[in-house]
């Protein structure tokens, strides 16, 4: 069931249009060995898995109520720890909340909480890589909303963002990733795709966190694999793309993004 | 078997005995905070830590062979601390400094002003380039929104009512006194210095300018130049009435250089729009500017901006019942340099400025001369708090030159060369040194609250002043907010010809604004009120002491689908001035002042803005009468008592701007055009006279204008 549920998010996923990769695959490993001490049940315990499982609910039951009800606990909690870790989260879930609203057409409330969530970010007050990752991910799945001059303002804010996160810390896999999707949905004409490939081959070399920890987030470097296949798919470099896609499924063997691209490589 | 159990199980013991012990502290900052999800765990063993709590406590297993515990966090220092194994402490206390890559965050952060909250609107440049009527430049932009209260179709900041001296253009920190092109005798001016390729951003304060600067009593404009470049680019330009180059060109990761250039003349475009330029003879203007900008060490930058422009223009022009040809010519070099050096805590910024001019004004009898000399210096530092609080403190030292010379009439009516002139040399400086704090407190997601102070310290024969302020922004959710800012300004007079003079100026200043702000509509409401004084010659010779204005407007701005947008504004502004200790109503009273814009924008298509703007006329002061003076060889105008009690005609115009993008393999190509005063509107501008005044008739704004052009841009 649960792999059933995974299976349409990602299809619902894979159709939005100059979005980056969601994060969909098997929940993440945590530091759950028997030598840690009990981890605190708390809310943002595995929260990157929370907000998806409320995404694929919410894609399942055709109404945002599971994203909703984790967003008002969240931000339930945000009033009590005041913790900018928890505005990254509510981040987080607003830029699923923008898919699921994409997805069921409603292209004014998308706008809304992908806008919601950048606010959001913005608003934390010393930025590390992490959020300048996250910051650009939200900006730009919110490009498909800009129009004209305001979309190339915007497309550079996303650079920005990614750099700033690589600036940060030069082996965080999301920087990477998502200066890659910039770069990636960029047109030729516009001078896009020139430094996809760098940028994602980057990406895979990297841990999806360097130390393991539940309330930190893990995306990026699965969606990093995906993104790389498509590309050399795109420039007919089919031999490339097999080969990562066998490392790509060599350590995400659950990998659905992955794998539903085998059929394109035959 | 028993043996056996036995050894089994006095093998296990001790490792059961040492998995039981544990090692517990708490993780904070150097703030002393708490840090939440901070990874703890033995350097041999990665993946078998921990991680805090809201607390920053944690508590993590002893393993065999543990000897040095680990604690990181993103953002901060990773702490590595040798732990004995056999004496384990317990509470441990751990403080994990920031790390120093978080300068990068301290850049960015100084990059926005401390009073950007208080700011009525900030323009990036693509607001700029997307703005209507504003031909891609930076200050004209402004001319479009509600606050500015413009009616001289000139490049100059007119803000909220005010003189445009009033109000300061600031170029990294340095102001630019007279910041436009063509500038008249009375500063007016079609074009700004600024090109629109080197700025990153302008904050426009309409009302109650920030007391990080200094020298302004109306509204300030604070332009950034770019501190970082994505690509090198080579851009062509040519127009009408003009060729222009621009390079943008890296020199490493952190250092790159802007140069551009352009030569403006007449001969198609008067050709083009003959019939609405007959007053206009002549215009040249070359004008080159280098921006540079380095990273010197890891936490020094430098900025250096340097302009020079080279520009005359001859026009037939009417004053006080003479008409002659209108001849002026300038040569102007100013360079703007900055320092900042940057720490965890702020940034310590030296600002420098320097500026020369030589202009010569040849009309009738009048051969006006005028060489400035300007220095600016200013010392600031600006802490970048991870709090609630940050603070700017610093002292400027604004020194300026001026030196009148040539010839002036001895009667202000008598302009014809036949009338009597006198020789003029005037030199006049003023030093301005004025230390200043400004404090930014935000209470809670809520409330803002910005405050500056800002005393003179007295050179030459100056008085000595205060000038404070407060504002409260409450931001209600991410998409509406009220900013109420309130204070008292000094400044001094600009010279010009008719106020060869640094006449201190004051104001008092109250505003409301209300902005409601989504992706799709945005809707500004703002009210202020101000009570200027100072003394102002005008070009009639009215010495206006007090200047009280009442303003209200209202901006609306909405998207339409994904291409079509459409703003409107309107303006109501109240203004009486005091002359002789009575009151007039000012010339620029206004019971409208409508701007309307339809723009339609798709990349694959086209760009396309319609706009239209309406008012009533200015007033005017009437000539009633004229008497013939001898001494002066010259009628000499009888002005009506009721001053301003006349009224041109109501202002209208209609105009349309035209471009499309073409892209090709990284490289850009704009085609473009406009249409100025699209029905051939004559909207009254200037009364003038025969000699003897008997005949009265009108100059007017602009009549229709054509003006089209490219601009190629290549990217390598």
């Amino acid at each position: 069931m649960k792999l059933f549920l995974m299976t349409v998010a990602c299809f619902l996923h894979l159709n939005c249009a100059n979005s980056a990769s969601t994060e969909v695959k098997p929940k993440p490993e945590v530091s759950t060995e028997a030598f840690s001490t009990e981890i605190k049940d708390n809310l943002l315990e595995n929260i990157q898995q929370k907000v998806m499982d409320a995404f694929v609910g919410s894609v399942i039951a055709k109404n945002p109520n599971a994203l909703n009800e984790l967003e008002t606990k969240l931000k339930d909690l945000y009033k009590d720890k005041k913790q900018d870790l928890i505005l990254y989260w509510i981040g987080y879930l607003d830029y699923y909340k923008s898919i699921y609203y994409y997805e069921v057409k409603n292209s004014k409330l998308s706008e809304e909480a992908v806008t919601e969530g950048i606010a959001k970010i913005k608003q934390i007050k010393n930025k590390n890589t992490e959020y300048y990752a996250i910051l650009g991910l939200l900006e730009n799945f919110s490009l498909q909303y800009a129009r004209g001059i305001n979309a190339m303002s915007l497309s550079k804010s996303v650079k920005e963002s990614a750099d700033m996160s690589i600036e940060l810390d030069p082996n965080n896999v999301r920087g990477y990733y998502v200066a890659a999707v910039n770069d990636y949905y960029t047109p030729v004409d516009f001078g896009g795709k020139k430094k996809a490939e760098k940028l994602l081959l980057k990406a895979i070399s990297l841990p999806a966190q360097k130390i393991k920890n539940s309330y930190m987030p893990s995306w990026g470097k699965e969606e990093a694999y995906e993104l790389l296949i498509k590309f050399y798919i795109s420039t007919g470099n089919k031999e490339k793309a097999k080969e990562i896609y066998k490392k790509g499924i060599a350590e995400y063997p659950d990998s659905y993004l992955i794998k539903e691209l085998a059929s394109k490589l035959i | 078997m028993k043996k056996v159990v036995l050894l089994c199980f006095s093998m296990l013991f001790p490792a059961i005995i040492f998995a039981q012990k544990t090692v517990s502290g708490t993780v904070k900052d150097d703030n002393n905070e708490p840090i939440f999800a901070a990874d703890v765990f033995w350097k041999n063993a990665p993946s078998k830590g921990t991680t805090t709590d809201f607390d920053g406590v944690f508590e993590l297993l002893v393993l065999e062979n543990s000897d040095t515990l680990v604690v990181s966090f993103i953002g901060f220092q990773s702490r590595y601390i040798p732990i004995n194994t056999d004496a384990i402490p317990k509470n441990l206390s751990i403080i994990l400094q920031e790390d120093v890559e978080t300068l990068q965050e301290v850049e960015i952060k100084a990059k926005q002003p401390i009073s950007k909250k208080f700011s009525v609107i900030k323009l990036q440049k693509s607001d700029i380039y997307l703005s209507p009527n504003a031909d891609n430049d930076p200050l004209k932009a402004i001319t479009n929104l509600p606050y500015s209260t413009n009616t001289e179709e000139s490049a100059n900041p007119t803000l909220r009512g005010s003189d445009p001296d009033r109000s300061r253009i600031v170029l990294n920190g340095v102001p630019v006194y007279r910041p436009v092109r063509n500038s008249q005798l009375n500063g007016i001016g079609n074009f700004s210095l600024f090109n629109n390729e080197i700025i990153h951003d302008q904050y426009v304060y309409a009302s109650n300018p920030p007391l990080t600067f200094g020298n302004t009593t109306a509204g300030l404009v604070s332009i950034q130049t770019q501190d970082e470049i994505d690509k090198n680019t080579i851009q062509i330009a040519a127009g009408l009435a003009s060729v222009g180059a621009f390079i943008s060109q890296k020199l490493n990761k952190d250092t790159f250089f802007q140069i551009y250039g352009n030569y403006q003349f007449p001969d198609l475009y008067l050709d083009v729009n003959k019939n609405s330029t007959e007053q206009i003879k002549s215009f040249h203007t070359k004008d080159i500017g280098l921006n540079f900008h380095a990273k010197i060490e890891e936490d020094v930058t430098f900025n250096s901006f340097t302009y020079a422009i080279d520009e005359d223009f001859d026009v037939e022009d009417f004053q006080y019942g003479f008409t002659g040809n209108s001849i002026a010519s300038k040569k102007r070099l100013f360079t703007v340099n900055n320092f900042s050096f940057f720490n965890k805590k702020g940034v310590t910024s030296v600002n420098t400025g320097y500026n020369t001019s030589n202009s010569d004004y040849k009309f009738g009898n009048i051969d006006s001369k005028l060489d400035i000399r300007q220095v600016f210096f200013s010392l600031n530092y600006r802490t970048i708090g991870i709090d609630n609080f940050s603070l700017k403190t610093g002292i400027d030292l604004d020194y300026s030159y001026n030196k009148f010379y040539g010839d002036e009439p001895v009667y202000f009516y008598a302009l014809s060369p036949d009338s009597p002139n006198v020789r003029n040399r005037n030199k006049i400086s003023n030093a301005i040194v004025e230390p200043y704090v400004y404090l930014n407190y935000d209470l809670n997601e809520t409330f803002s609250l910005g405050s500056g102070i800002r005393p003179n310290i007295p050179t030459q024969d100056q008085k000595s002043y205060v000038s404070y302020q407060g504002s409260l922004k409450t931001s209600f959710n991410t998409r509406s907010s009220l900013l109420l800012s309130g204070g008292h300004y000094n400044s001094y007079q600009t010279p010009d010809y008719y106020n060869q003079a640094f006449n201190l100026l004051k104001s008092d200043q109250y505003a409301i604004d209300y902005t409601y702000d989504t992706s799709k509509t945005y809707l500004n409401l703002g009210l202020y009120y101000k009570d200027e004084s100072g003394d102002v010659i005008t070009p009639d010779d009215f010495l206006i002491t007090a200047t009280k204005t009442f303003g209200v407007e209202l901006y609306f701005k909405q998207e339409i689908g994904k291409y079509f947008n459409f703003s409107i504004s309107n303006t109501y502004l109240d203004q009486k001035i005091t002359i002789n200790g009575e009151e007039f109503t000012s010339s620029n009273d206004l019971n409208y002042f409508v701007k309307g814009s339809v723009q339609f924008n798709h990349p694959k298509v086209f760009n396309l803005s319609l706009n239209y703007v309406t008012r009533p006329g200015s007033f005017y002061t009437d000539v009633i009468g004229a008497e013939f003076e001898n001494n002066a060889n010259a009628f000499r105008p009888i002005f009506d008592t009721n001053i301003n009690g006349s009224q041109f005609n109501n202002y209208n115009n209609l105009s349309l701007n035209i471009n499309r993008y073409f892209a090709f393999k990284g490289n850009g190509l704009i085609l473009y055009g406009v249409v100025n005063n699209i029905f051939d509107t004559d909207n009254e501008f200037r009364a003038v006279y025969n000699p003897d005044y008997s005949e009265k008739f009108f100059t007017n704004y602009q009549k229709r204008s054509f003006y089209f052009g490219m601009v190629l841009q290549l990217n390598h």
